[in-house]
């Protein structure tokens, strides 16, 4: 493990300094915004520094990561004297573990210098942050390691999150009905994300590299995959108040039919043959 | 130590490209490995290094699996060529990284080689000739001090005084370091000149192991037969390299007693034995494609 992250680090030297060199810039900002307002009646000096710490360390995760398969640095990972596991931990720590954790203590630490009186709620914000970031990175993780070519994987995030946005306050009246406190919402949350990087941790330390360039690497998944797309999109297009007559029920089936298809052409790749012999 | 390649198969996109390959590797040789385009050599390269996953078989160093102790692959060396991740970034960075992936990394070697092939040390490798990316390559390979070492087309697109002094290198590296190195080329008129034995692909597996010097069944011969006709005989049992009016160049793949009485019969005028080479061996191994294809030509005229 310590020559996984030894080698990692050594590879990604420029882009953690590049990191840091962000991180710094925002708290340079948000504790001199913080000094400047503090004086002004009236004023929130409510910067939030720790969540949009985390966010932008992360969109530095995501390029990272997108980055080392298209230069070919993962295919030369698997060969290297670490193991698959070994690098997919590597990869969580250092590249959602870390920044989440770090970002949370360095808010954490600025609250308790510059607003002692705030730190218990920013300690609430930075947890909340923390534990829903968690979760979009273990589901963002995941995609990385089922979808094959990059732009796929950007289009599967882009699909994942939207129809997430969308469908997240159907579960949230679900839940909310059953998980009644804050508390709880998070354990879920946690528990979830915690699943699925054990989930993403058996598929790495599976995954050939001669499957690349699928669109789903597992073929187990690949039929789940677009039945997701149906199942969400129908989810999506379903929950408009105003499908109550049997047209508008039926249109509600075109995009979650059109998507299905598309995504199922992606996946399986059909060949139609169109010839005029018998 | 041996690397053991035992039964390996694999299938990619549900096609096997390989089927119980199974060969081992001694420390200190240089060996080939031959195939036709699209024969397995790279998908071997990829199993054998831990890239790809075998659906079946073991890669082992000796007693132990390979893929299971990865504390152990530092002594196997082997980069995907032409795409890989050394064309984004400088020598001097690479070097920092395969210091930490390599316990052995040779750093002055490196140094000195870089030097002497007048390579920029700071200029990213993707701004390099395609010669001198392949010359990195395998400087880096080497330098990495890795027991085995697996080329691909290691002398592709290098000039005649560059492809010199690579295989000086690669002689070099063996003789004073023990390496063992798999070389997968086409060129089989530089590998012959360069290993100690040779694997043929083909079928999906290892068909055949042959040294030139060891070789007893393939033979090469130039006659000159004397009717109109080339006598069918020689059609089917062997690979007609060159034809010029009687003149017939020609490769048997199984060389037998009988076939040699025949050849010293009336039907020809001279028959004399040439040396083989590693190509006349690719002919002979491919003869039935080759025939099928001549054939597809002479229906097509």
């Amino acid at each position: 493990m310590k020559q996984a992250i030894k080698l990692y680090t050594t590879i990604r030297k420029n882009q953690f300094i590049m990191a840091s060199l962000l991180g710094i810039f925002l708290i340079v900002f948000a504790v001199g915004s913080n000094l400047l307002f503090r004086n002004i009646p009236n004023q929130e000096t409510d910067y939030e520094l720790g969540p949009v710490l985390m966010v932008v360390w992360l969109i530095v995760t995501v390029i990272v990561l997108l980055n080392d398969q298209s230069r070919h640095l993962d295919t030369w990972l698997y060969t290297q004297n670490i193991s698959r596991g070994q690098l997919f931990l590597t990869r969580v720590i250092l590249m959602v573990v870390g920044p989440i954790i770090a970002a949370s203590v360095i808010d954490i630490c600025l609250t308790a210098m510059l607003e002692y009186h705030n730190i218990s709620r920013v300690l609430m914000v930075d947890i909340t942050a923390a534990a829903n970031l968690f979760f979009i990175s273990s589901v963002f993780i995941g995609i990385f390691i089922v979808i094959g070519p990059n732009w796929m994987k950007a289009a599967g995030t882009v699909f994942t999150f939207g129809a997430g946005i969308m469908v997240g306050p159907i579960f949230n009246n679900v839940l909310g009905s059953r998980v009644n406190t804050d508390t709880r919402i998070l354990m879920v949350t946690i528990i979830a994300a915690l699943v699925i990087f054990i989930a993403g941790y058996y598929c790495a330390i599976n995954i050939s590299d001669d499957t690349l360039d699928e669109a789903v690497r597992i073929r187990y998944l690949k039929w789940p995959v677009v039945i997701f797309v149906f199942v969400s999109t129908l989810t999506v297009t379903m929950s408009n108040p105003n499908r109550n007559t049997v047209g508008t029920f039926l249109a509600g089936f075109i995009l979650p039919l059109i998507c299905a298809a598309v995504t199922f052409g992606f996946i399986f790749k059909p060949t139609l043959k169109v010839t005029w012999d018998k | 130590m041996t690397l053991v390649i035992e039964n390996i198969s694999k299938k990619i996109q549900n096609k096997p490209v390989l089927d119980n390959v199974s060969f081992e590797l001694k420390n200190g040789e240089i060996v080939g490995l031959v195939g036709r385009n699209g024969a397995g050599k790279t998908t071997l390269f990829g199993t054998i290094s831990g890239k790809l996953l075998p659906d079946f078989g073991r890669v082992g160093l000796d007693d132990l699996d390979y893929a299971k102790t990865t504390w152990l692959h530092d002594q196997l060396f082997y980069i995907d060529m032409p795409e890989n991740w050394f064309r984004y970034y400088s020598p001097k960075k690479i070097k920092s990284i395969l210091k930490v992936s390599y316990e052995n990394f040779d750093e002055s070697w490196y140094d000195s080689e870089i030097k002497r092939f007048g390579l920029n040390n700071s200029k990213r490798i993707r701004n390099y000739s395609k010669g001198m990316r392949a010359l990195f390559t395998i400087i880096a390979s080497f330098a990495s001090r890795a027991q085995y070492v697996l080329l691909d087309e290691p002398l592709d697109g290098l000039d005649v005084l560059i492809r010199d002094q690579v295989k000086q290198l690669i002689v070099s590296q063996v003789t004073q370091h023990n390496t063992t190195i798999l070389i997968a080329s086409h060129n089989l008129v530089e590998l012959d000149t360069l290993v100690d034995r040779i694997l043929l692909l083909k079928d999906q597996t290892i068909d055949r192991t042959f040294t030139i010097e060891d070789n007893k069944t393939i033979k090469k011969y130039q006659l000159a037969f004397v009717g109109e006709e080339l006598p069918a005989f020689l059609r089917d049992s062997g690979t007609i390299i060159t034809q010029t009016g009687h003149v017939v160049t020609i490769v048997f793949n199984d060389f037998s007693e009988e076939l040699g009485i025949k050849l010293a019969g009336p039907e020809f005028k001279f028959v004399e034995e040439l040396p083989i080479s590693s190509e006349d061996v690719f002919r002979a191994s491919f003869a039935e494609e080759a025939f099928a294809w001549q054939q597809e030509l002479e229906v097509e005229s």
